[in-house]
This record gives structure tokens, C-alpha cells and sequence, in this order.
């Protein structure tokens, strides 16, 4: 039997959910999960603020998150007054944002919640210890749109996937992002001994190291810099592992297909999936040729979500949309809109 | 509010030992900032505070976890100024101003009970009972750190709740959307209700804080004061300090300091393996000059003398043996800083700004001034007369100066000399090992102890040797040599 989503994420106690794009239904997965184990104590925060109403423009209600009675809530202290869950103050955290630092409630009522949590890896990781130490046993992070995931993905031990066709309307461009994106966030973990030993070596601007097959350091190089595209193809043939510290830009990459046939030699390695930052084309190249990639931290995702329905009214066929994403993906893939994750209806809260 | 400068301390020595302090509230780092040197009419008031570091320092040697006690708190105490600024002007508090108002009452609450029981009773420092702030802001019996506008406080937002609670499972439990969207609009208007039921209540608890808002700034000075003076006797502990003795300003007695070590360089050389020799000195109203060879340690010694004077007047222990010394108006110190270029003057340019600022101070009152070879930078016949110019105008002054020179022949009537005591043995000292092996050798064969000497002294001629020591090149030196008189070498 298939299994819920809810029971996907159970066992999990940090779950991200990170979108394709804005209104990929990401909010009506987290309604979904969030009340479902009232015996469970939950928490939810955010990666920065997904502030942008766009139901302001588009006309179409932007869902709000509402949560249960008891859930830990983890929120700028200027979003307080948008909140209607009554509620206990917990403590302050000492992160800043622009809407105030960021607090933990507990929700004595159930209620909408505005949330914008801190936006960097080292306070993420820190809240969900806190969250935790208040008595938190699962933690939701609303991981806001893909580029900028890395935080939420590299703080939580699971993630959810949420696309739709907010992202793209065309159902083809849909399917092709969404698994190429899936395909990078599920790398393999990058677990050469010989790197581990030598430990991480950067100087300055270098941000990538070249090892060869004995895990010897054989070059280092600013990756935003050509040279650095041309030191790696000056290894040709010669077995290379290419670790970069920030992001692997298109550029990059595609100097590199530029410059070398095969690249059965290479292997790329990032600290993420959400640091390749190439098109599902070079992608596809890079693997046509030999090149390997890899990640130093794998992430569990756990399952991809679809959104048929755009902010502007545009319609698909949820279960074709559903389908044609899962072909070739090998996580579960959910309709949002479907009988078994059903949306939480919009009244918004009257603001005094 | 009137925000003061910052501290800016007068020698290196208390510069560093004011970074190292452990200072973690912004209380604490208030009460550093206002930190200031007595001011010479103000002995009693020292002694007072000397007596209180006193007691805090026995009490800690008697109590391994005493620091750690107080330390917990200090770490996590809020800086609540801007939450009382909004209460003192009348606004209604936020939730998160009431939590953390509530927080510091409870901190402070914390901190009082352990200092009241530590049995310390300081006069500089009382801590108001906040606990009538704790029981506003926590209605129920339990005390709990977090805060919510609680159904104690109002029997209608009790009611208005009770209806919300209602509504919400009724939502949970209906099915038809139609009925669930009126439900929602009906929930929607009992928020606002809530809402505005819960400002009441906050404005409520904004106006029964009044009162309490000077008890609350009061006690966050005084957490500061406190953290600044665990910290003073942190220092005095961990660098063996002794109090100072300090006496009347213009008793014309002279400052003794017996075994003075500097914390800084004394660190700095025992990572090198080395130990810091301490310094022992003493000093008569007017002039007193200082000789010694080069790299004997006349700077650290000059260093250590102004950073323990200066330690002494910020109510700080000083590290030393013994110290006695009169209140002084000013501590003046001019030891080649560097900045002159960076000015726009020649560093002799600098001195001279330099001299006339001491000059200006003297005018006002006692101090005392250390000048680290004053008028080097010029040519030696020019520099030896500003040196004995500025040796017989501090004589005169009342002020207590120090001149530490490498200029012979300076004479002035009723001064004091001293002298390092400079090389031990001259010939044990090894030509060609490597510089580290040399620097250490010279190291360990100079005695930087300071011995006063007689009026009629000779500035040593050690330089020429210790060039060698330091094996400069062959032919250089014999070059060098033909320069000295025969009998010199």
C-alpha cells in the first residue's frame, strides 16, 4: 500500500520543505503535515521570510499556515501581530531579522501564522536545537524557493520537493526541471577517505581544490574565475576529484564541456545539491560524457509534491501532472490538491 | 541619556588587560566604558572601592565556583533599556517587551538571591526586590520564564477564548464548506475581540510598571557595576595582584612598587618558554632617570611602572608585590607610539606635541609622568640638553617623573638614578649560533633587575658588545671597532 505523506515524514525529527518556485504549493504541504500528530509535539520555522503576497497582485488567496493548538512557533517578533493562534512567548533566540528577532511561541489555540525565521545555515541549525530543548519532536522548515534552500537543507535530516505549475506553464518544462532538480538534491554522498583526511583546504579565494586519484591536492583555483575551468580540463584523462566550497556556476561548467570531450576523469563535488547551479542540458551533457557528481552532505528527500493549479487560474490535470513527474523519479510524487492532502480552506484573519 | 566615551586607557598594559576582561552583558560593558581614574581628591572613595574588591576577591578564593555562579546570568541578561524607554513614555508594551521585562526580573531576582546570600553586603552595590514584577507579569502560581497575556488577568478575554476554543474544534468537526466559511468569519471577529481585549491588558501592565521602571534601570546599572567588579577580581586572582596602598595626593611620599610584573608581556614570554623578571622601584617627588643597556628592559620596566599606577587608580589590584603610592592628578606616558606619521609630524615633531601636553598637565596638578627616552629622535648633543631641560623642569614640578635616557651627562641636583643592572657575564656569551640561539642567550644572561646608582654615573657601553652578541657581520664590526678607544672594548 502506499504510504501518506504524513507517515513519510514520520521518524524524521527536521523536515524541509523547499519549493521550485513561489505558490508550488509548499504552504499546503506544511498544513498538510502540521496537526497531524496531535500526540506530537511540532514546530515549525522559516528560511527568512516568504513575505511576497502575491495574492496582492494575482488576485488568488496566498495560503497562510495554520497551526494546531500546542505547535512551537518560531517567528520574527514583527509578525507577532499577524499571528491569531493565541499564544505564549517562549524565549528570544538573538537572531535578527528585518522584521525583529526572531521568537519562539507556543501556540495555545489553533490559528494562521506569519512566519520568517533566521536565513543562514549556523542559525538555522541553532534554532532547531532550541526548538528541540522547548520540547519540539518534529520541525517543519519552510524552506522557501530552490536557490535559496541551501539553509534549509543543510540544517534538517529530510526534505520535501515542492513543484507546480506556478513554476512553468507548460507541463513538459514542468516535469524537466522538477526531476532535474530532484536528481541533483539526491546526489550520492561524496565519501573519498583520502579527502576526508587531508581535511578541507582553501586559501583566500581558492573556494575549489583539485585531488587526484591518491587524494593528493593537485591544484587550487577561485572557481569564479575561467582559470579555474581551464585547470580543471588541463587534468584531462588523468583521474580528478574538483571540491568547491560555494556554487558550481553554468559558466563553469560549460567552459569545461567546451574544452574536453570526455569527461570520464571528473568528478564534481559540492557541499549540496542546491550549490550545482546548472541547466538540466548540461546536466544531461555532463553525464554523456563521464562526469560524476557528487555532494559532501547527501540530502534524504523523501518525496516530490505538485501544484496543477497557478496563481493566475491556469489549470493542469492534477494526476497527469502527478504522473508525468514520477516517471523516472524514484521518490513518491503527491498532488497537493488531491483527496489525500486536502487544502486548508483561506479565510484570512481579520487584522484589527 | 547622556552617553559617555569610552575608557581610553593611558598605557598599553591596562589596554590589553580591559580587552581580556570577562565582560558579557551589555550592563557590564556600560559600566567598563564609564569606567575612569580617581581623581586625586577622591582617596576615600578609591579605598572604599578597594575594600570591596577586597572582599570580593577573598570571598572568591575561599569558593572555587564562585565566578560561575554569577557568570550564568550575566551571559543571558537581556539589555532591556529600549522596552523601559517605550513604558516610560507611555506606550503600550508588546508581548515580547513584557517577556523580556519579565526575564530580567527574573535573572535579577536570581542574581540578588545568590548575592545576598554571598553574604558580600557592598555599598556600591543593592539590587532592588523585583519580585512584584515577577507576580504581575506571572499570574499563576508556577513561575515560568515565558510570558502570555493570561485569562487571569480578564474575565472577558477568558470568556472571548473559551468562545474561540469553541469555534475552533466546531470548524475541526464540520464538514460542509459553506458552514465551516461562516464559522471562520465568526472566529475572524472573536480574534479581533481577542485582540483588542489583550491590549487592554497589556496597557493595564504597562501602567502598573510605571513605578517599577526605575527599580528595573537601577538594577541593570547595578548587574554592570557588579559584573565589573567580578571581573577586577578575576584579574587580581589570576595575576596574584595585590592592593595597592594608596595615600594622600601632595604628601610629597614617595610611590614605592616592590616586584612588579606586567600580565601582558608577562604572557607573551611565557609562551616563548621565558619568565618576566619583576621590576622593583621607587620614586621621590621630581626627577628620576633611568640608564641601562640596550634590550635591557628599561621600556618594560617604565611600561610596568605607568600600567600599575594607572591599574591603581581605576580601583583595579596591581600586579605586584607591593605598591604604594600617592593620588595622583594625572598618569602621563610618552613611549614612542608610532603615530606620529600618521599625523603628519617627524616623530621628534610628536615628542614635542607630546611635552607640551605633560607640560600642561603639571601646570594643573601632581602626576606622574614616564618618559621612554625623550628626545631620542634628534641629534644626541641637542637631545641630551632636552633631557636635562626637561629632568630639572619635572624636578621642580611636584610631579613625580621618570626619564629613561641613553644620554651621558645628565645632571640634576637632588634627582634619583637608576640603572639596570645589564649583562651578567660577558664573556660566557657564544659567537655563532643561530639568531633565536642568540636572542635567547642575551635573554638569559641580561638581569633586568632596575639598582639605584649614584649621581655621578656612566651610561653603559653595551652596545658595541651586544652587536656582537647579536653577530653582526665580522668585517662590520671591525670597522665599528676602530671607532671605539682602545681602552673602551
Amino acid at each position: 500500500m502506499e504510504r501518506s505523506l504524513s507517515e513519510l515524514v514520520e521518524g524524521y525529527s527536521c523536515v524541509a520543505i523547499i519549493g521550485m518556485e513561489k505558490n508550488a504549493g509548499k504552504t499546503t504541504v506544511l498544513n498538510h503535515l502540521l496537526g497531524r500528530r496531535p500526540s506530537l509535539v511540532q514546530a515549525i520555522t522559516s528560511i527568512g521570510y516568504d513575505g511576497e503576497d502575491t495574492d496582492q497582485v494575482t488576485g488568488t488567496d496566498k495560503p497562510s499556515i495554520y497551526v494546531g493548538c500546542g505547535t512551537l512557533v518560531a517567528t520574527a517578533s514583527g509578525l507577532l501581530g499577524q499571528c491569531d493562534f493565541t499564544r505564549e512567548l517562549l524565549g528570544f533566540t538573538d537572531f535578527h531579522t528585518p522584521m525583529g528577532e526572531v521568537v519562539i511561541v507556543r501556540a495555545l489555540s489553533d490559528g494562521f501564522a506569519q512566519i520568517a525565521g533566521p536565513s543562514t545555515t549556523v542559525q538555522m541549525t541553532a534554532l532547531i536545537e532550541m526548538l528541540k530543548a522547548a520540547g519540539a519532536a518534529q520541525i517543519f522548515i519552510d524552506g522557501a524557493a530552490a536557490r535559496k534552500s541551501t539553509a534549509a537543507i543543510s540544517s534538517s535530516d529530510a526534505c520535501i520537493l515542492a513543484t507546480g505549475i506556478a513554476f512553468s506553464p507548460g507541463i513538459n518544462d514542468i516535469v524537466e526541471q522538477t526531476r532535474h532538480y530532484a536528481d541533483l538534491l539526491m546526489l550520492p554522498g561524496f565519501t573519498d577517505d583520502a579527502y576526508r583526511c587531508s581535511g578541507r583546504i582553501s586559501e583566500g579565494l581558492n573556494d575549489c581544490i583539485l585531488l587526484d586519484d591518491q587524494g593528493n591536492v593537485a591544484g587550487q583555483a577561485c572557481s569564479f574565475e575561467d582559470s579555474c575551468a581551464d585547470l580543471i580540463v588541463g587534468r584531462s584523462g588523468k583521474a580528478t576529484s574538483a571540491i568547491f566550497k560555494g556554487a558550481v556556476t553554468q559558466r563553469l561548467i560549460q567552459r569545461i564541456l567546451d574544452k574536453s570531450r570526455q569527461l570520464g576523469w571528473l568528478r564534481l563535488v559540492a557541499e549540496d545539491g542546491t550549490r550545482f547551479l546548472l541547466t538540466s542540458a548540461q546536466a544531461k551533457e555532463l553525464k554523456v560524457r563521464g562526469a560524476a557528481l557528487y555532494v559532501m552532505n547527501p540530502v534524504n528527500l523523501l518525496a516530490v509534491t505538485v501544484n496543477p493549479v497557478s496563481p493566475g487560474g491556469l489549470r493542469l490535470d492534477g494526476h497527469e501532472l502527478q504522473r508525468r513527474v514520477a516517471g523516472g523519479l524514484n521518490v513518491p510524487v503527491f498532488d497537493v490538491l488531491a483527496a489525500n492532502l486536502p487544502q486548508i480552506s483561506q479565510t484570512r484573519p481579520v487584522h484589527a | 541619556m547622556h552617553r559617555q566615551k569610552k575608557y581610553r586607557a593611558v598605557t598599553p598594559g591596562v589596554a590589553w588587560l580591559l580587552a581580556e576582561l570577562q565582560i558579557d552583558s551589555i550592563y557590564g560593558r556600560e559600566a567598563l566604558k564609564n569606567l575612569r581614574l580617581a581623581r586625586s581628591d577622591a582617596l576615600e572613595a578609591l579605598n572604599c572601592s578597594l575594600d570591596e574588591l577586597t572582599r570580593v576577591v577573598n570571598a572568591a578564593r575561599c569558593d572555587t565556583g564562585f565566578f560561575d555562579r554569577a557568570a550564568g546570568v550575566f551571559k543571558c541578561l537581556r539589555y532591556i533599556s529600549g522596552s523601559l524607554d517605550n513604558l516610560e513614555a507611555g506606550l503600550t508594551p508588546d508581548e515580547t517587551e513584557l517577556l523580556e521585562i519579565k526575564g530580567f526580573a527574573l535573572m535579577l531576582n536570581s542574581l540578588k538571591s545568590w548575592y545576598d546570600e554571598s553574604g558580600l553586603k557592598l555599598e556600591s552595590i543593592d539590587f532592588s526586590d523585583l519580585e512584584p514584577v515577577v507576580s504581575l507579569l506571572n499570574p499563576d502560581k508556577t513561575i515560568v520564564s515565558s510570558f502570555h497575556v493570561h485569562d487571569a488577568y480578564s474575565e472577558r478575554l477568558k470568556e472571548i477564548r473559551a468562545a474561540k476554543r469553541l469555534l475552533e474544534s466546531e470548524i475541526l468537526k464540520t464538514a460542509g464548506l459553506e458552514r465551516k466559511e461562516e464559522l471562520r468569519c465568526e472566529r475572524a471577529r472573536i480574534v479581533s475581540q481577542e485582540r483588542d481585549e489583550e491590549n487592554v491588558v497589556r496597557a493595564g501592565l504597562g501602567r502598573k510598571l510605571q513605578p517599577w521602571i526605575k527599580h528595573l534601570r537601577h538594577n541593570g546599572s547595578a548587574a554592570g557595576l557588579f559584573e565589573l567588579l567580578l571581573a577586577k577580581a578575576r584579574v587580581a586572582l589570576r595575576y596574584e595582584c595585590c592592593r595597592p596602598e594608596l595615600l594622600p595626593a601632595g604628601s610629597g611620599k614617595p610611590l614605592k612598587a616592590e616586584n612588579m610584573f606586567n600580565p601582558e608581556i608577562s604572557e607573551i614570554l611565557e609562551r616563548q618558554g621565558k619568565s618576566f623578571t619583576p621590576v622593583s622601584i621607587g620614586l621621590e617627588p621630581g626627577t628620576t632617570l633611568l640608564t641601562g643597556a640596550n634590550m635591557g628592559g628599561k621600556t618594560v620596566a617604565l611600561l610596568t611602572l605607568a600600567m600599575n599606577a594607572e591599574l591603581a587608580l581605576l580601583g583595579f589590584f596591581v600586579s605586584a608585590r607591593s605598591f604604594t603610592m600617592p593620588m595622583f592628578d594625572f598618569i602621563f606616558l610618552m613611549a614612542g607610539d608610532g603615530q606620529s606619521q600618521a599625523a603628519g609630524l617627524s616623530s621628534f615633531g610628536a615628542e614635542i606635541i607630546r611635552l607640551s601636553e605633560l607640560i600642561a598637565l603639571t601646570r594643573q596638578g601632581n602626576g606622574l609622568a614616564i618618559c621612554d627616552e625623550f628626545a631620542r629622535s634628534t641629534n644626541p648633543s641637542e637631545g641630551s640638553r632636552f633631557v636635562q631641560a626637561l629632568g630639572e623642569f619635572l624636578q621642580n614640578s611636584g610631579s613625580y617623573g621618570v626619564i629613561a635616557t641613553h644620554y651621558d651627562g645628565i645632571k640634576i641636583e637632588n634627582a634619583a638614578y637608576y640603572q639596570v643592572v645589564g649583562l651578567k657575564n660577558k664573556a660566557a656569551l657564544p659567537a655563532g649560533a643561530d639568531r633565536d640561539m642568540l636572542l635567547r642567550n642575551l635573554c638569559d644572561n641580561m638581569d633586568y633587575r632596575l639598582v639605584r646608582i649614584s649621581g655621578d654615573y656612566q651610561v653603559p657601553k653595551d652596545a658595541l658588545h651586544i652587536a656582537g652578541i647579536l653577530d653582526v657581520d665580522p668585517d662590520f664590526m671591525t670597522i665599528l671597532r676602530r671607532h671605539y678607544p682602545a681602552d673602551s672594548q
